[in-house]
């Protein structure tokens, strides 16, 4: 059973527009990565790791960049499996994060 | 300061916007490299953001027809999540003025985003009083003079002067003089440039008989240039 402790993020409140836009396009980012790996769609994954490792750390989401580092390593390995298993990382990470503004 | 991004992640168009936007400064964002360069090739702008990869053309494609075919030296920060050490020595070399990896930090793009113009144009600073020739500038005091007599200008008229005198020698179009002096979200014709600059022409006596020419380029905008 996997962990459900919340992950809180304090965020300065002039990114209070546009964060739910950038956590729920993540959300599609888990879809579109499982499909991808599946399909051995790796160029496509590895596109969506580097906007992901490129944006994550600007929005006060570190980990998205970390992942998004992974999946982007992953792809050029054309490694579906860890592909897959980075997916469902990123989904529980986007599952427990718990957003406050200052 | 007028802004040009290439990038084709909406997501960090939305964080870049709002960061640069907030510090007073105007983004224009374009998603593809053909966008950009159609734009900069009539438009002027302070500084060019670049992304790497882009979809049909990359960032230092870009880079290389910006350095070939620009006649204005415009400051290049490449924005990239590519992080090796060789990506950096290429694009610098190629002609980049810096290289900022993502994820981007806030204060850090700001603040390289002002040194990068400081060194580009150490003339165009931001003093409150400068001297151009025979006009003495005051932005804090918001007053001009020539050769010591004050010269009575509307609030629009003297912004525009200021912008104009700081930028002395650049090329600039229509839409950048219209936010810099007007603001990005007022609605306004276009012809009240013409009008604005028309009138300050007059009032300063911007002509070549005083050594001075602010010239109408077809289709691009003004230029205000001191005649030796």
């Amino acid at each position: 059973m996997p962990e459900q402790t919340p992950i809180p993020i304090r965020l300065d409140s002039e990114l209070q527009a546009i964060v739910p836009k950038y956590l729920a396009n993540r959300e599609k980012d888990c879809a579109s990565l499982r499909e991808q790996a599946a399909s051995g769609a790796f160029a496509d994954a590895k596109r969506l790791g580097h906007n992901m490792k490129g944006t994550g750390g600007g929005y006060g989401f570190e980990e998205v960049s970390r992942l998004g580092d992974l999946i982007e390593l992953a792809s050029v390995a054309g490694d579906a499996s860890r592909i897959l298993a980075l997916a469902d990382e990123l989904a529980d990470y986007l599952s427990r994060v718990a957003v406050s503004y200052e | 300061m007028r802004i040009a991004l290439l990038e084709d992640d909406r997501d960090q168009i939305a964080l870049l916007r709002g960061w640069i936007e907030g510090a007073g400064h105007s983004l224009h964002a374009y998603e593809r490299g053909s966008d950009f360069l159609r734009e900069v090739a009539r438009e002027s702008f302070d500084v060019f953001l670049l992304d790497w990869m882009i979809p049909d053309k990359s960032g230092t494609e870009v880079l290389a027809w910006i350095r070939a075919n620009l006649k204005e030296r415009v400051p290049v920060l490449f924005v990239t999540a590519r992080d090796s050490e060789e990506d950096i020595v290429t694009v610098l070399q190629s002609g980049a003025d810096d290289y900022l990896i993502k994820p981007l930090r806030k204060m850090e793009l700001l603040a390289r985003i002002e040194a990068v113009v400081r060194r580009t144009r150490p003339s165009g600073g931001r003093d409150d009083a400068a001297e151009f020739g025979e006009f003495h500038i005051d932005a804090a005091r918001r007053s001009i003079t020539r050769s010591g007599e004050a010269i009575d200008l509307t609030q629009k008229d003297f912004d525009l002067a200021v912008f104009l005198f700081r930028n002395q020698g650049r090329l600039l179009s229509r839409n950048h003089l219209f936010e810099a002096v007007w603001g990005k979200s007022t609605e306004i014709n276009s012809r009240t440039i013409d009008t604005h600059v028309s009138r300050l022409r007059t009032r300063l006596g911007l002509a070549p008989e005083n050594g001075w020419r602010l010239a109408s380029v077809y289709q691009h905008g003004y230029r205000l240039e001191r005649l030796s």
